[in-house]
C-alpha cells in the first residue's frame, strides 16, 4: 500500500516546465499516484494515450502540482471507492464496451518505441503529407527496404513523402506515424495483420504472417 | 582532278581553324573542289585529306559547308560501296572536329532528309559523339535530338497480331515490318548506352572527375528527363504492343491439329525460338536505364494515378495519340506529360516481369498499389492490340492477387471510376477480343477481381454489368457470379444483406426477363436463361426450409409474370418453329435425293457468292436446336416441380424437405456455360 509520504517529487517546478519533462512522463507518474477522484476531477483518468492526446501540458503541470498540493495520492480508499462505482456502473452499462476494450489491450497491432524525440508538439494529421526516412527490417534483422543514404540501394536520397491516414501505406505506418512528432525518431513493430499480412510481398522477400521493424525518421509534415 | 584536290588543300596545311577564317574565299574555293571531286565519285581523295591530322583545322572550319555535300551519298550504299563507306568515315571526322552546335543541327539535318532506317543508322555514330561533345548540360539539345529521332520511331507500325495463332505469331518475327520495328528499337536504345552512362556518372555515382556546378545539376536533371522521357515513349511505341512471351505451345497443338500439321512439319515450318522475344531484351534494357539513371520508379507509377483528378485526362491524351499532328504543336506546352502506355508497360515489367522491383518502397498498401495501378490497366484493356490487352490483363491479375478477399470498400468505385470501368472492359474482352487465350484469361481476372470487394461493391458491380452486358454467355458466366454470391451470404453468417431480400430483387427484375418478351430469340439467349433457370432452382431449393431466407417464394407472384410464364410460350414457340423447320428440310432433303440434285443451294452475301451449308448439315444445327429446346424446357418443369412440392409443403412442413430435392442443391450450378 503506497502511503501518502512515500511519494517524493520527482521533478522540481522548474523542471516539468522545461521541454525536457514530457506530458507523458507526467500523465504516466499522475496516473501511477493519484487517486481516482483526482484523476477523474482532472478528466485526467482512462487510457494513458488517450489522456496524453486529449489534455495539454500546462494542464499536466497544474494537476501536477496540485497532487501535491492536495495530497490526493492514492490511497487505500480508492479501491474501494472504485469497487463501488464500478459496481454502480454495471448496473447500468452493459459490459460490451469493455470487452472491446480488453480486446484491443490483448492484440496491440503495432508497437512504438521512440529512439529520438521530436518536438512533441507537431503530429502529423489525417491527409497532411509526411516526409520520412526508414529502415525496414524482418525480425531476423534482413533489411528488405530502406531509402537512407547508407541503406544498400541507392535510391534517389530524398525522404519519402506520403499522404497520411488515406491508406496509402500499410496499415501500421499510417496509424504510428500519427503518433509521432516531427523530427521524432521511432522504432514501429508492426504485426502482420497491419502490414502484408497472410500473403506477404514476395517482390520485396517479405514472407507470409511477418513482422515488420522499422526505423522511421519522421522530418517534414506538408 | 587528282592533283586539283591535293594542290588547293596543300596551303591550308596545318592551318587553325582561326586563321583560316582570314582566307574564306579559299577556303569557299576548296570546298567547290571538293564537290566536283564527289561528283566525280573521287571519294577516296577527299577521305584522305579529311582524316589526315595535318587538315584538322580545315576540316573543323569547312565541316558545316562539308555536311550537306557528302549526307546525300550516304544512300549510295548499293550502288557505291566505297563512295558509302568513305563518306561514313569523313562524316565522323566531321562529328569529332567541327562545331559541335553546328554539327548537332548539320547532322539533324541530313537525318530529317532520310527516313531510310539504314542511312539513319549510320547517322547515329556522328550524332551521339557530338552530343557527346555538347555536354550534358543541354537539356534543349538533348530534346531536338531525340524528338527527333523517335519521330523515325513513330513512323513504323507494328504488324498487327490480332487474331493470330501462336504458331503465326512465332513466325512473325520473319515479317520484315516487324524486324525492322525491332531492330530500330535495338539501335536506338544501343544508341543511348553512352549518354546513359553519363548521366549516371553525373547524378548517380557522381565520379569526381564530372563534379557538376548546382546549375549544371539542374540541366544535367533536365537532360535525364529528356531520356527517360525517350526511353517511356519506346516503351509506348513499339514495347507494349509487341508480345514479350510466346504463348504456351498447348495452344500451339491445338492449332496444329486444326491446321492438320504433325510435329515434324512443324519444326521445319517454325524452327523452335526463345520462349521470349527479342523486345522483352529492349523492354529489360529500358527498364535498365532508368534504373541506372537514377530515375525515381515510385514517381513513374504513381504518376498517373496522382495526375488524372479527373478521369478524362487519359482518354484525352489516348485521343490526342490518333491526332499526332496535333500533339506536335502541344508540345510545347504540355512538356511534362509523360506517356501513359508507356508508364503502363513500365508498370508491366515491374510488377508483372517482376522487374527492379527493389526499387519500388516496401511500405505501400497493397490496395493503394491497385489504386496506383489502375489508370494503366485501363489505359491497356481500351486498345485494340492483343499484346497489350494481354499485358493489361496480366498487370491486373498481379495487384488482385496480392490483395485479399473482400480488401476493397465499395467506395472505391464511386471515387475512382476506372474500378468499374475496368469490369466493363474485361466482358468487352471476353467477348469480342479474338484470341480465345485473352478471353479465357479475361473470364479468370474479373471474377477474382470481383470477390475482392466487399458485399456492396460486389453488389454495385454485377449490377452495372447486368446493365451493361447483352452477350447472354457474358451475362450467363455473371448471374453464376450471382449464384456464388447468395450461396456465401447464405453459408456464412457474416449478415449481408446485398444479396438476399428485397436489394436482391433489383438484380432479379434485371435477369428474370426475356429481353424481347414471347419474341425472344431462345436460341441465341439459351445461355443466359440456362443460367437464369439454375440460378432460379438454386434459390427455390436452398430457401425451402420455410424461413424466407432469399425472398424469392414471396416474389414468385411477379416472377411468374414476368418471366416463367413468358418464357413457356416462347419456348413452345420456338419449339414447334423449329421441329417444322426440322421437318421441312428433311423433306427438302429426300426430294433433293429423289431428283439426285446437290444439295447445297446458293447463299450470296452482299454480292458475293459463299457456299451454302449442306441440307444435312442444317438438319444437324436445327436438331441441337431443339436440343437446346429441350434442355431448357426440363429445367422449366423442375422449376415448375419443385414450386409445386415447396408451395404446398411451405406453411405446414416447410422444414423437413424431401431427400431428392435437396441432394438437387448441389447439382444446381453443374450446368455451366462456357463463353
Amino acid at each position: 500500500m503506497a502511503g501518502e509520504s512515500d511519494v517524493t517529487r520527482p521533478w522540481t517546478d522548474e523542471e516539468i516546465a522545461s521541454d525536457d519533462i514530457g506530458k507523458k512522463a507526467i500523465a504516466t507518474f499522475l496516473q501511477e499516484h493519484a487517486a481516482k477522484r483526482f484523476l477523474r476531477d482532472h478528466k485526467m483518468l482512462g487510457a494513458l494515450k488517450h489522456v496524453v492526446k486529449t489534455c495539454n501540458k500546462e494542464q499536466f503541470v497544474k494537476a501536477y502540482k496540485e497532487l501535491f498540493e492536495k495530497k490526493a495520492f492514492k490511497g487505500p480508499h480508492d479501491d474501494e471507492e472504485e469497487l463501488e462505482e464500478v459496481t454502480k456502473k454495471t448496473a447500468e452499462v452493459k459490459v460490451k464496451p469493455k470487452v472491446k476494450e480488453e480486446k484491443v489491450a490483448e492484440v496491440p497491432h503495432f508497437h512504438k518505441k521512440i529512439l529520438k524525440h521530436g518536438d512533441r508538439t507537431t503530429y502529423p494529421k489525417k491527409g497532411d503529407y509526411a516526409s520520412v526516412w526508414y529502415i525496414g527490417k524482418l525480425t531476423d534483422n534482413t533489411v528488405f527496404d530502406t531509402n537512407t543514404a547508407s541503406g544498400k540501394k541507392k535510391k534517389d536520397n530524398t525522404p519519402l513523402k506520403f499522404k497520411v491516414g488515406t491508406g496509402q501505406v500499410i496499415r501500421g505506418w499510417d496509424e504510428g506515424v500519427q503518433t509521432m512528432t516531427l523530427h521524432e525518431k521511432a522504432e514501429l513493430t508492426i504485426q502482420p495483420d497491419w502490414a502484408y499480412g497472410k500473403k506477404g510481398k514476395p517482390d520485396a522477400k517479405i514472407p507470409s504472417n511477418a513482422t515488420l521493424i522499422f526505423e522511421v525518421e519522421l522530418v517534414g509534415i506538408d | 582532278m587528282e592533283s586539283s584536290l591535293r594542290k588547293s588543300a596543300r596551303p591550308f596545311k596545318g592551318w587553325s581553324a582561326k586563321s583560316l577564317r582570314r582566307h574564306h574565299d579559299e577556303a569557299s574555293k576548296l570546298l567547290s573542289t571538293v564537290k566536283e571531286c564527289m561528283d566525280y565519285e573521287d571519294s577516296q581523295q577527299v577521305r584522305e585529306i579529311m582524316c589526315d591530322e595535318a587538315y584538322k583545322g580545315l576540316v573543323e572550319y569547312i565541316a558545316w559547308d562539308l555536311l550537306p555535300i557528302l549526307g546525300p551519298h550516304l544512300s549510295d550504299k548499293e550502288t557505291n560501296e566505297e563512295m558509302y563507306q568513305n563518306c561514313v568515315q569523313i562524316i565522323i571526322r566531321l562529328a569529332e572536329l567541327g562545331n559541335p552546335k553546328e554539327m548537332f543541327i548539320g547532322l539533324l539535318e541530313q537525318l530529317d532528309r532520310f527516313l531510310d532506317s539504314l542511312v539513319h543508322n549510320d547517322l547515329l555514330g556522328p550524332l551521339q559523339t557530338v552530343i557527346r561533345r555538347l555536354g550534358l548540360a543541354k537539356p534543349l539539345y538533348y530534346n531536338q535530338l531525340l524528338t527527333t529521332l523517335y519521330a523515325h520511331m513513330e513512323l513504323l507500325k507494328v504488324p498487327s497480331v490480332n487474331g493470330m495463332g501462336a504458331m503465326e505469331r512465332r513466325l512473325i518475327s520473319q515479317d520484315p515490318d516487324y524486324s525492322k520495328v525491332e531492330t530500330t528499337s535495338l539501335v536506338l536504345l544501343e544508341f543511348l548506352v553512352p549518354l546513359v552512362q553519363d548521366v549516371e556518372e553525373a547524378l548517380v555515382t557522381n565520379v569526381p572527375s564530372q563534379n557538376p556546378s548546382p546549375k549544371n545539376i539542374k540541366d544535367i536533371e533536365a537532360t535525364r528527363t529528356e531520356i527517360m522521357k525517350f526511353v517511356l515513349n519506346i516503351l509506348e511505341h513499339p514495347l507494349i504492343a509487341i508480345e514479350f512471351k510466346y504463348q504456351d505451345d498447348a495452344d500451339e497443338e491445338e492449332e496444329m491439329k486444326e491446321l492438320g500439321i504433325n510435329a515434324e512439319a512443324r519444326q521445319q515450318v517454325v524452327p523452335r525460338q526463345e520462349e521470349y522475344s527479342l523486345s522483352k531484351k529492349s523492354a529489360e534494357q529500358c527498364m535498365l536505364y532508368l534504373e541506372l539513371m537514377g530515375c525515381s520508379f515510385s514517381y513513374l507509377l504513381l504518376y498517373a494515378s496522382q495526375r488524372s483528378a479527373n478521369p478524362d485526362a487519359i482518354k484525352e491524351q489516348l485521343k490526342k495519340k490518333k491526332k499526332k499532328k496535333k500533339k506536335h504543336e502541344d508540345d510545347g506546352k504540355k512538356e511534362e506529360t509523360l506517356p501513359v502506355l508507356g508508364l503502363s508497360c513500365f508498370a508491366y515489367m515491374l510488377l508483372v516481369e517482376g522487374y527492379q522491383t527493389n526499387r519500388m518502397p516496401s511500405i505501400f498498401s497493397t490496395v493503394y498499389m491497385m489504386e496506383v495501378v489502375m489508370p494503366y490497366v485501363e489505359a491497356m484493356l481500351r486498345r485494340p492490340e492483343e499484346p497489350i490487352i494481354l499485358k493489361g490483363l496480366e498487370l491486373l491479375r498481379s495487384v488482385v492477387d496480392r490483395l485479399d478477399e473482400q480488401s476493397l470498400n465499395s467506395n472505391l468505385l464511386d471515387t475512382k471510376q476506372n474500378f468499374l470501368q475496368v469490369t466493363e472492359c474485361m466482358v468487352q474482352i471476353m467477348v469480342y477480343c479474338p484470341s480465345k487465350t485473352i478471353r479465357r484469361i479475361a473470364v479468370s481476372v474479373l471474377s477474382p477481381y470481383m470477390d475482392r470487394f466487399d458485399w456492396k461493391g460486389r453488389y454495385h458491380i454485377l449490377r452495372s454489368l447486368f446493365i451493361s452486358t447483352t452477350h447472354p454467355g457474358a451475362k450467363g458466366m455473371l448471374i453464376g457470379k450471382l449464384k456464388d454470391y447468395v450461396h456465401s451470404t447464405l453459408q456464412s453468417d457474416s449478415h449481408n444483406d446485398w444479396f438476399v431480400g428485397v436489394r436482391s430483387h433489383k438484380l432479379w427484375v434485371m435477369i428474370f426477363k426475356l429481353d424481347k418478351g414471347e419474341r425472344t430469340d431462345l436460341l441465341n439467349s439459351a445461355d443466359k436463361e440456362i443460367a437464369v433457370l439454375n440460378f432460379l432452382r438454386y434459390l427455390l431449393l436452398r430457401d425451402s426450409g420455410g424461413q424466407d431466407l432469399t425472398g424469392i417464394w414471396p416474389w414468385l407472384g411477379i416472377l411468374q409474370q414476368v418471366y416463367l410464364n413468358p418464357l413457356q410460350s416462347c419456348l413452345s414457340g420456338s419449339r414447334t418453329h423449329y421441329t417444322l423447320k426440322v421437318e421441312s428440310t428433311w423433306k427438302e432433303i429426300r426430294r433433293a435425293e429423289m431428283k439426285k440434285e446437290n444439295l447445297t443451294g446458293i447463299l450470296t452475301v452482299g454480292g458475293q457468292q459463299f457456299p451454302m451449308m449442306p441440307l444435312p448439315e442444317q438438319v444437324k444445327v436445327l436438331e441441337t436446336a431443339v436440343y437446346t429446346f429441350d434442355l431448357i424446357g426440363s429445367i422449366v418443369s423442375r422449376v415448375n416441380e419443385i414450386i409445386k412440392t415447396y408451395k404446398h409443403l411451405l406453411p405446414v412442413e416447410g422444414d423437413t424437405s424431401p431427400r431428392s430435392l435437396l441432394a438437387d442443391v448441389h447439382g444446381a450450378g453443374d450446368v455451366d456455360m462456357d463463353i
